[in-house]
């Protein structure tokens, strides 16, 4: 398929050049790449798992531990007061929902779009889906205070009279993230499937074991392979207008308030961007660890990754731009009283920090960085791209849910917010938690598709036009 | 002596081994030539490939229908919870409508689209008789190394010709093996 010998002899030095930029074209057997994912999965170095132990350990005091303390003591180890009953907790839902979207835009939307460069780094993100959702799933049972009446929201009949209002967004809320979340990890798994077969027919002892249950018997059939390829695409579709949704529902907790400074009809796709956003920015650093900690995978995860995750970036930084000062320049030139203060608090009053942190993560730094083709293709520099724009976008959050809450209509109902240590802990603990989950899963699971890396190294080639030679794809999907 | 004559014309299953989708296209056409039908061939590889690349007959997949009941049931499901608690349950807020539409749509596509995933999934096993539930079913482990394995099912008396015809074309191995397709 990519035999040089089809291409003049001339042309070689072209040839190899082309194998080592594009993972595509650079096709090795399916048995070495088996057995180059497997090596990396059965990698349990001492290093990773005194890292392991390291992130349990910190999860177990600093999540479970503070929030064992939080239900034992009260809400009032919270730093939320009236008026602002909304923090630190809801600030971190909001941020794990967004980076929940980088699965679904990395993974669907262009697997929808049929964009090959998609191909090794699809299941990473679509993990990274399945464990911030898990991550943001904690927030509203942390939130409630009282996390054993969490079933006061299921909707059954009952003696206490209790009944789900369907006219709240909290309601929708829940309705959206379980959709999501079920979708996102049967969305996960789904493909996943025929790698797992391969890791059975590879292992031994338990992992034999785990992969035989896992793999439910599959045996790569015409007909299995009709009906995986076939979900996979409804999948694909289905699961994009449920990104969107889970996001826009989101913002409408805070949109359909009557609160200045939230009531927002841009609010949805505002926060749909910023969380595309940030998605795409975790792929960023996280595809960097996982290239860096775990074996082989320099030849799958390669700079030409990491360029076109760059350029999806600056692409969204600058969509989110967009809503971000639509937003502003209209509440701007409204002139309401009350939304120059907030407008003001943000700019200029105690927030300002956040505020300005927001704008410099989200908008300069991005936008100074990834113009340049050979930052975008370092990954240590993606690394830190995704990092400063979380970073960004965490502030964001910040600044909505604590910012506005703390100047409303009337000066008597202003007020500040100041996290506690239990709260700084809590949320702390939700991405040593992330890191913990991850990194178990990555010596678990296959974390690179092998089959559709396959499929991708079958529907390319490499073509001769005039003098030189170009990669050419052909649509196998 | 009768033994032997059933053993000649009872159908057993085996493989042949193909590196590529260019010959195991061309075995299945031998195996059609030599009179062995579609449906006694069954192929197994480690990447999806389309039937035309085959040469298989090609067959839509029952999938999406599973998806479109799933969706059904989601959807009939969020009507029920959406106006049909509310009836059971009354629950007055500030003189706010019992039933208003606009949530509706927030729960009837939340429930749809469940339903319709769920239901996917589900069909893609049931529809692919996964995970088996009784007997040994016909597998090659070098599929998951990128192996097309072909396998087919052929009475001793024909089998000297298929073997032949296979190498022509390609085969890598071509050997007997224990199971059922399905």
């Amino acid at each position: 398929m990519h035999s040089k010998t089809t291409l003049p002899a001339e042309l070689h030095g072209q040839v190899e050049e082309l194998r080592k930029e594009h993972l595509l074209i650079d096709v090795r057997p399916r048995e070495e790449m088996n057995r180059m994912v497997l090596e990396a999965m059965e990698d349990t170095s001492r290093e990773w798992k005194w890292a392991m132990a390291f992130l349990g350990l910190v999860t177990v005091v600093t999540l479970f531990g503070a929030w064992a303390y939080l239900m034992s003591t009260g809400m009032g180890l919270a730093g939320i007061r009236r008026p602002i009953f909304w923090g630190l907790f809801i600030v971190s839902f909001v941020f794990w929902i967004g980076i929940s979207h980088a699965g679904t835009f990395v993974s669907a939307i262009l697997r929808v779009f049929k964009a090959e460069f998609r191909r090794p780094f699809t299941r990473a993100a679509e993990l990274m889906t399945t464990f911030a959702l898990m991550g943001a799933g904690l927030y509203p049972l942390i939130h409630l205070g009282r996390t054993w009446r969490f079933y006061w929201m299921v909707p059954y009949p009952n003696q206490r009279w209790l009944w789900p209002n369907f006219r709240s967004p909290l309601v929708w809320d829940f309705f959206a993230i379980n959709t999501y979340l079920i979708g996102s990890t049967l969305y996960l798994y789904l493909p996943l499937i025929p790698d797992l077969a391969m890791a059975r027919d590879k292992s031994t002892g338990w992992r034999k074991k785990l992969y035989t249950i896992l793999s439910l018997g599959w045996r790569g059939t015409e007909e299995e392979w009709r009906h995986l390829t076939k979900a996979i695409q409804i999948f694909a579709w289905a699961i994009i207008p449920v990104m969107f949704s889970v996001h826009t529902i989101v913002s409408w907790d805070f949109a359909v308030a009557m609160k200045l400074g939230w009531h927002s009809t841009i609010f949805g796709p505002y926060f749909i961007t910023g969380a595309i956003l940030s998605g795409i920015a975790a792929v960023g650093s996280v595809l960097y660890l996982v290239r860096t900690t775990m074996k082989n995978m320099t030849y799958f995860i390669r700079p030409e990754h990491f360029d076109t995750l760059g350029k999806l970036l600056l692409i969204i930084s600058m969509g989110w731009t967009y809503f971000f000062f639509n937003e502003f320049i209209l509440e701007w030139y409204g002139g309401e009283h009350t939304v120059k203060e907030i407008i003001r608090f943000y700019t200029r009053g105690d927030i300002a920090p956040v505020w300005w942190l927001m704008v410099i993560c989200n908008i300069f730094i991005p936008w100074a960085v990834l113009w340049n083709r050979n930052w975008r293709r370092k990954p240590w520099v993606m690394f830190l791209m995704g990092l400063i724009v979380n970073v960004g976008m965490y502030a964001e959050r910040y600044v909505i849910v604590t910012g506005a809450l703390s100047r409303n209509r009337i000066p008597f109902d202003w007020g500040w917010y100041q996290p506690s240590l239990v709260e700084i802990s809590i949320a702390f603990g939700t991405f040593t938690l992330f890191l913990f989950m991850y990194g178990m899963a990555s010596r678990l699971i296959p974390l690179i598709p092998v089959w559709e890396v396959e499929e991708g190294h079958h529907a390319h080639s490499l073509r001769k036009v005039g003098k030189t030679v170009v990669p050419s794809v052909a649509d196998l999907e | 002596m009768y033994g032997g004559y059933q053993g000649r014309y009872e159908p057993k299953i085996y493989v042949a081994l193909f590196d590529d989708p260019e010959p195991a296209a061309r075995a299945v056409e031998v195996l059609r030539e030599i009179g062995i039908e579609d449906r006694l061939i069954q192929i197994q590889s480690g990447v999806p490939w389309k039937p035309e690349v085959l040469g298989r007959p090609i067959k839509a997949s029952a999938v999406p229908k599973y998806g479109l009941v799933g969706a059904g049931v989601g959807f009939l499901t969020s009507i029920a919870l959406y106006f049909g608690t509310p009836a059971l349950y009354p629950l007055r807020v500030g003189g706010l409508p019992l039933f208003a539409m606009p949530p509706a749509f927030v729960l009837i596509f939340e429930l749809t689209m469940l339903g319709l995933i769920v239901a996917s999934f589900l069909g893609v096993l049931f529809e692919s008789l996964l995970p088996p539930v009784v007997g040994k079913r016909v597998y090659h482990p070098e599929v998951s190394d990128g192996a097309i394995a072909v396998f087919f099912q052929v009475p001793a008396i024909l089998l000297d010709r298929v073997k032949e015809a296979l190498q022509q074309v390609g085969a890598s191995e071509i050997e007997p093996v224990e199971g059922s397709f399905v």
